[in-house]
């Protein structure tokens, strides 16, 4: 794309794409560092996560600001417009994958360790299944890849189909085994928060699909 | 540092150039001015002697209860002739001539006039104020010399003599010259009157007017208008400045020859003149028209192309009117310019000695300027000071008319 | 969904040329009616120059050039030898960039279009179509007074209503509208916008102008020109959000030259 005539403009919206693909990068950081966690439980691990969300906090403010600045002062329309509008909805979405990233590590290293391997492992599965989404998305949001986001969407399902699995292992052994309901509480919500993380990436999907398209495009027609 | 001082200095010396010949052309001007009016102001007053006059039945055809028509038409000389002799006794025949001399020629009608208006001083005695010969008054207002040889001076040393001895009876005059405004021109100095040159002028710029502006306005609003650019308009256009820049004297010799010679129209009168002039003018009237037209601004023609109005109404409903004071104000410099213009009628014959104020454009007339140019050619030293006052009038008149333009372009300047 | 019926003013193969130099290049342009259509463009991209076409105002200019199908409500040919252009600007009116109203008074201003086309049949039929139009030019209220004034005297803003007014006198179907607010300042401008809204129930409107937002806010079709094509044409929600082609997309972002 051309540069804008008004350099002030251009340098604006430039500054919020870097600040929207520097959070990006804390927050697979957070991630990737929740889903060790989760095999760990190293507590040094989630005060990392906890001061990374700080940061990411300070990043969804610094883009909202912006956003804020460029809508009033200079009005942008097309595809101008439609980067502000996204990265307004992005930034908040990427915050509440932090939050999410938070809230698990801490449930992981809360937790009691008497589950069987096979449970961490499906969670871990889940998590790089997460992971990988989630940086497909930041991927497709910053090369503006409509394919790749389309791609990224659809493999929410796939999240879904590991998480359910879980909780239903998780279930059925806290039916047999009372002593465990705790633990495996624990690990539904964390089994949960992943799955959650998931929908985030799906809701950025869809606002990176707009981004490049101009509209809202059903979900169910993505799928498909 | 030193250059701003040469471009100052250079400052200094160009806006002194430009006072200096500021200076110099008023300087001029204002010698000219008077020169004119000092010798010309003479022309307004006219000496007068004071005879007593007896309406004698001897002398006169014509009593109290005649009509004015019957008046008019019998001889006062007679009894002008008696008013000499009352007034100085015991006079041998040449010295008659001589006394009489000293009285306007036209003393007979000055007393008809008189009587016209004052019939019930029939057998009376009255004092009047008889108009003095104009050689006695150029002696009066000292622009003949009396110190020179007796055969070098119109008034020999016996009328000299008279006249101081009137002098010292306090019987010499001087009063407001309106024959000057009233009279057609005449052989005497003293009777001579600018009027008729004026209602000449007047007339030859009426027909000029009647003639060249619907003519030029239609013309120019052709031009500017209708009219497509190219190689024909340009033409016309180069010819139209030409024709501008014609000298007079040539647009006289095409009166001569295409209305006089061609079309066989009378000499000396004001609708040939006006019509040479008319020739003269087009051009200057067609070029102030044009830019007058060319000043409306397009968005005004667009404004009412665009409401459905046809291209003739949108130029006579709006266009036209709008350039009208621009129009008017070049055709009366136009006009101003033919007032001023001596050279075509000098070709058409208005330039002939008229005694009759023309009643009409088809009567002999004669213009202001050529009127002038008759009288500085006349041998009679009280001509001079006419054809001064002559100038003055025609001046005036000029200035009269361009001040109207003035006012108009400022009065009725459109701002868009 | 293209019901022929709902357009005004159907154009179709449209090439102008000045001399030589290509002005249009095949625009094929409809304009719904009763609807607000803006053309957006840089300078000498052509827009004015296609809006002068469709009331044949470029006939005033020897050396334009139209060709191409201009057919307003699906059965007059705009073009046709027959119809007295007259006839044609009875029917499509319009406003120009500065406010021309003619220096008389600004009755006179509004009377002269019904006068010349013989609309009204008395004074008093006139005097009402003059208050109907300045009412719905909404300058009614703020001249009543001074009617008789000289409309020269009014500010650029109301100048322009009174050109509005004037343009509506006689009952156009098609009102064109060349930048109109060009000259004038944003309150100006905010009045006319309202009054276009207001217009479109009973006028097509076609309107050129220099300012984006003032396209995005007035208009339900915006049509790209650039360099004498029609690059993109489209429901002004969709310009002004996600143009099809770059170009667009480039100019109504600030991205041109």
């Amino acid at each position: 794309m051309k540069e804008h005539t008004d350099k002030n403009f251009e340098n604006r919206l430039t500054a919020i794409r870097d600040q929207l693909s520097e959070m990006s990068a804390v927050v697979e950081k957070q991630l990737s560092l929740a889903l060790n966690c989760i095999k760990s439980k190293d507590s040094d691990y989630s005060i990392t996560i906890q001061n990374l969300d700080l940061q990411v906090d300070d990043f969804e403010k610094a883009v909202r600001d912006e956003c804020f600045e460029v809508l009033t002062l200079h009005r942008p329309v097309a595809s101008d417009l439609r980067l502000v509008f996204t990265a307004l909805k992005v930034s908040k979405e990427m915050e509440r994958i932090g939050d999410h990233c938070r809230g698990l590590s801490n449930k992981a290293i809360t937790s009691k360790s008497d589950l069987d391997p096979e449970i961490i492992e499906a969670l871990s599965a889940l998590g790089r299944s997460v992971l990988s989404v989630v940086h497909e998305v930041f991927d497709s949001l910053f090369t503006g890849n409509i394919e790749k986001a389309k791609e990224s969407w659809r493999r929410d399902l796939e999240i879904d189909k590991l998480y359910k699995s879980i909780l239903k292992t998780l279930i059925d052994k806290m039916e047999k085994n009372d002593s465990i309901i705790e633990t495996g509480t624990q690990h539904i919500l964390i089994a949960k928060s992943l799955e959650r993380i998931g929908d985030h990436a799906g809701n950025i999907a869809e606002e990176v699909i707009f981004n490049i398209s101009g509209q809202y495009q059903d979900i169910e027609k993505i799928r498909v | 540092m030193s250059n701003i001082k040469k471009r100052l200095k250079a400052e200094r010396r160009f806006k002194f150039y430009g006072q200096l010949g500021v200076f110099l052309s008023l300087l001029f001007v204002t010698l000219l001015m008077l020169k004119i009016f000092t010798t010309g102001s003479g022309a307004f007053f006219r000496t007068t002697i004071e005879a007593d006059v007896f309406f004698d039945p001897k002398f006169m055809q014509v009593d109290k209860n005649s009509s004015d028509k019957e008046i008019s038409r019998s001889s006062f000389e007679a009894l002008a002739d008696s008013v000499v002799n009352n007034n100085f006794k015991d006079l041998n025949e040449g010295q008659f001539i001589k006394v009489r001399e000293m009285f306007t020629r036209r003393f007979d009608y000055q007393l008809r006039d008189y009587f016209l208006d004052n019939k019930d001083d029939y057998k009376k005695t009255v004092k009047l104020k008889i108009t003095a010969s104009s050689d006695l008054d150029q002696i009066v207002k000292g622009n003949y010399p009396r110190n020179v040889p007796e055969e070098q001076r119109k008034i020999n040393d016996y009328q000299l003599s008279i006249l101081d001895e009137l002098n010292k009876q306090e019987r010499i005059g001087s009063t407001f010259n309106f024959w000057f405004f009233t009279n057609g021109d005449s052989r005497d100095p003293e009777t001579a009157g600018i009027w008729g040159a004026i209602m000449g002028s007047f007339y030859a710029l009426m027909v000029c007017l009647a003639f060249a502006f619907p003519i030029g306005l239609f013309a120019s609003v052709y031009l500017e208008e209708y009219t497509k650019p190219g190689k024909i308009t340009d033409l016309i256009e180069v010819n139209i400045n030409n024709l501008a820049a014609v000298p007079s004297i040539v647009f006289g010799l095409l009166g001569l020859g295409m209305l006089i010679g061609v079309f066989n129209m009378p000499f000396q009168v004001p609708l040939v003149g006006g019509l040479t002039l008319g020739f003269m003018t087009l051009p200057t009237i067609i070029i102030a028209c044009r830019s007058s037209l060319r000043a409306v601004p397009p968005s005004i023609r667009h404004g009412a192309l665009a409401l459905g109005a046809t291209k003739t109404q949108t130029t006579f409903h709006h266009v036209v009117p709008l350039a009208l004071p621009g129009t008017l104000t070049g055709t009366i410099i136009g006009m101003a310019q033919a007032l001023g213009e001596t050279a075509p009628l000098l070709m058409v014959g208005m330039v002939a000695f008229v005694m009759e104020i023309p009643g009409g454009p088809l009567d002999p007339a004669t213009g202001l300027p050529s009127q002038i140019y008759l009288w500085s050619e006349s041998a009679e030293r009280g001509f001079i000071e006419k054809t001064s006052a002559g100038i003055m009038l025609l001046l005036l008149f000029l200035i009269l008319m361009n001040l109207t333009a003035v006012l108009i372009r400022r009065k009725v300047e459109v701002k868009w | 969904m293209v019901d022929n019926n709902n357009f005004a003013l159907k154009t179709n193969n449209v090439y102008v040329h000045y001399g030589n130099k290509m002005a249009i290049n095949n625009v094929a342009l409809d304009f719904p009616k009763n609807e607000v259509t803006s053309l957006i463009g840089p300078s000498g991209c052509g827009k004015s120059t296609f809006l002068r076409c469709l009331n044949r105002m470029n006939d005033v200019i020897d050396s334009c050039k139209v060709e191409g199908s201009f057919i307003m409500n699906n059965t007059i040919d705009i073009y046709r030898d027959d119809l007295p252009i007259e006839n044609l600007r009875e029917k499509i009116g319009m406003v120009f960039q500065k406010p021309n109203p003619f220096p008389k008074s600004i009755y006179e201003n509004v009377a002269y279009g019904p006068k010349i086309h013989g609309v009204t049949s008395s004074q008093s039929e006139l005097d009402d179509l003059v208050k109907e139009s300045l009412h719905r030019a909404g300058l009614y209220d703020e001249v009543k007074d001074r009617l008789t004034d000289v409309a020269t005297g009014l500010s650029g803003g109301q100048q322009q209503r009174l050109c509005i007014a004037r343009a509506i006198s006689i009952k156009p179907e098609i009102i064109l509208m060349d930048e109109p607010c060009s000259a004038l300042d944003p309150i100006a401008t905010a009045k006319i916008e309202d009054l276009i809204n207001e217009l479109k129930e009973n006028y097509t409107i076609i309107i050129v102008t220099h300012s984006m937002s003032q396209a995005s806010r007035v208009s339900t079709k915006t049509a790209f020109f650039h360099l004498g094509n029609l690059i993109e044409e489209g429901d002004t929600s969709k310009i002004f959000t996600k143009p099809d082609k770059e170009q667009t997309n480039d100019y109504i972002t600030g991205r041109f030259g």
